[in-house]
């Protein structure tokens, strides 16, 4: 039979493989504790980066719509809800005359149809090129320029067709490009100049569909995006508008934002206290279960003195033991989580209904080498007290204990 | 002993999550008839299919003349129905058969029913193409996960069985030189 030298690191896997069932429990706490550790910061860095890039992509300070329509707005931006709605343009011209409004644009919204299969209906946002200061700015930034005449611009959850282009209401445009993952509304959205969506409206009356039902379709607009002066407060101005232009309402885009963030700051403070609940609760469990295995393992520590183990030893091979669990335990914990938050980072997300936006690569790595490096950790830290106690025993009395 | 009843409670499990999930737990989307869609488009409209639709009715199976459309997801819903019960009978057998080289020709059977059930849903059917479909949100990547792991079980049990019976025959084989 092959001989092989007794390392620390040998002992250590003899002894886990001889008691697999005490290994197995080790493992599985520290599987659950990586498991709260890594799946729920990701969970807190998604919805944290979500809500930031929704931050980002509103632009407006102010977001005008007709009575009633409000709830239409937010599904729209927040939840990709394919909604019409319109108003006369007169509305937007007032708008733009109420004080404290520095910039007012118009938007122009159709529904694509709701498709018999496998598709969705898909949110059409015409803008006007010439006043706008929302979708453009974001346009250029993340796609370098701006569209060509009868080009789309198409959010990240749309699907384009093989030759690049889409078709609505029989009407086949190309797509100059496909804008990067907002995690808002937004990314179901196909956003295109205010003459296209014009043209459409029009094609989709012609086709059978009346989006405009008292409204002209040349005159008629969705909602207006405004920016306010510096120096005013939104809400003050958001009142100017109300009592000065009859039948709209006024959203307010830090309440919305205020709104969100405050379910989103619980959600967040319940995950990082599971977390911590968890992680603490572990510390407890292992550090209680170590003296106990020690305990009942004196003899054979006493055993590996009689051979000649020096203390330093000793102290080795119950680290490095504890180590070995922890390690398979974090791996396992961490492995799990990501099946379950990376396949299903969609599902997850439409279930919050908050924005949800996933972690760059960058911040992923960090999250996991942070979330193995303590659950590595947690064995080692729990078991050296046990480990410098059993070091420390005198070998002739614990071999004669019970005699 | 130990290892057939691990192995096939893996399979047989595994099995039924992938043969049962797509029609409850992790669901695809079913079939939708015209009619359902007129009443999910809340507006009026005449017969033409005109938007996106028509690229997903042309990846689609018409299921009769009567506007009923197979969405892709039902089709991978109905493969992976059959695909699992195949596992989790493989799981059943492995179970109930004792020669290590037949249950070592069952893992392999096995290894390339998971390879299938994780290509219906990604390349040879696929599921619809919305990112906010069910099949797509869930089916999808539950179905990949699990045959994913059909897959590893499967190899590990081929590998394993096959060291085990390697190892039996040379200790046999030995046993016969020393008689």
């Amino acid at each position: 039979m092959k001989q092989r030298p007794l390392t620390t690191n040998r002992i250590s896997i003899y002894n886990i493989r001889r008691k697999p069932f005490r290994a197995a429990c080790l493992i599985i706490v520290v599987a659950i504790l990586a498991f709260a550790l890594f799946g729920g910061a990701i969970l807190t860095g998604s919805l944290k980066n979500g809500m930031n890039s929704m931050q980002q992509r509103l632009g407006a300070d102010l977001m005008v719509v007709p009575a009633g329509h409000e709830s239409d707005m937010k599904g729209i931006l927040l939840g990709g809800e394919p909604a019409y709605f319109y108003f006369s343009g007169a509305v937007a011209r007032q708008v733009a005359q109420v004080g404290g409004v520095a910039q007012a644009t118009p938007q122009f919204y159709l529904s694509s149809l709701s498709a018999d299969c496998c598709d969705e209906a898909v949110q059409l946002i015409g803008f006007d090129p010439g006043t706008d200061f929302v979708i453009q700015p974001w346009i250029a930034r993340a796609y370098g320029g701006a569209a060509g005449d009868g080009q789309l611009l198409a959010g990240s959850g749309i699907i384009i067709r093989d030759d690049g282009t889409l078709k609505f209401f029989n009407q086949t445009y190309r797509v100059a490009a496909q804008l990067e993952r907002t995690s808002t509304g937004l990314d179901n959205s196909v956003f295109m100049s205010m003459d296209i969506i014009k043209a459409l409206a029009a094609a989709a009356h012609n086709a059978g569909m009346n989006f405009l039902s008292d409204e002209a379709p040349e005159d008629a607009v969705s909602a207006v995006l405004v920016k306010i002066d510096k120096g005013y407060d939104a809400d003050a101005v958001a009142a100017g508008i109300r009592s000065g232009v009859p039948g709209v309402e006024v959203i307010v885009s830090q309440s919305m934002i205020s709104g969100i963030s405050g379910n989103l700051g619980s959600l967040v403070g319940y995950i990082n206290t599971i977390s911590a609940v968890l992680w603490i609760l572990a510390v407890v469990v292992l550090a209680a279960v170590f003296p106990f295995t020690m305990n009942e393992r004196k003899k054979e520590f006493a055993i590996y003195r009689a051979m000649g183990a020096t203390r330093k030893r000793l102290i080795g091979i119950v680290l490095n033991e504890a180590l070995l669990a922890s390690a398979a335990g974090g791996v396992l914990g961490t492995a799990i989580a990501a099946f379950v938050v990376f396949p299903f980072s969609a599902y997850i997300g439409s279930r919050l209904n908050l924005p949800y936006l996933q972690p760059g690569t960058g911040g992923i790595l960090g999250t996991l080498a942070l979330s193995l490096l303590l659950s590595f950790a947690v064995g080692p830290i729990t078991s050296l007290y046990a480990a410098v106690k059993i070091s420390r025993a005198e070998t002739y009395m614990t071999m004669r204990e019970g005699e | 002993m130990k290892n057939r009843l691990i192995s096939g409670i893996i399979f047989i499990i595994l099995g039924l999550f992938i043969a049962v999930g797509p029609q409850t737990v992790f669901p695809v989307c079913g079939v939708h008839t015209a009619a359902q869609s007129a009443e999910q488009t809340s507006m009026p409209m005449n017969s033409q299919e005109t938007d996106q639709s028509e690229q997903c009715a042309a990846d689609g199976d018409a299921m009769s003349a009567s506007m009923n459309m197979m969405m892709k997801c039902h089709g991978t819903g109905q493969a992976a129905l059959g695909l699992g019960a195949l596992i989790a009978v493989s799981g059943v057998l492995l179970i109930l058969l004792r020669s290590k080289q037949t249950r070592l020709g069952l893992s392999i059977a096995l290894f390339l029913n998971g390879i299938l059930a994780l290509l219906i849903p990604t390349a040879l059917i696929g599921v619809c193409d919305g990112a906010q479909m069910s099949c797509r949100m869930l089916a999808l990547p539950a179905l990949t996960i699990l045959s994913s792991l059909a897959i590893i079980a499967a190899a590990a049990n081929a590998v394993y069985l096959y060291q085990s019976d390697k190892k039996e025959r040379q200790k046999n084989e030995a046993a016969a030189v020393n008689h």
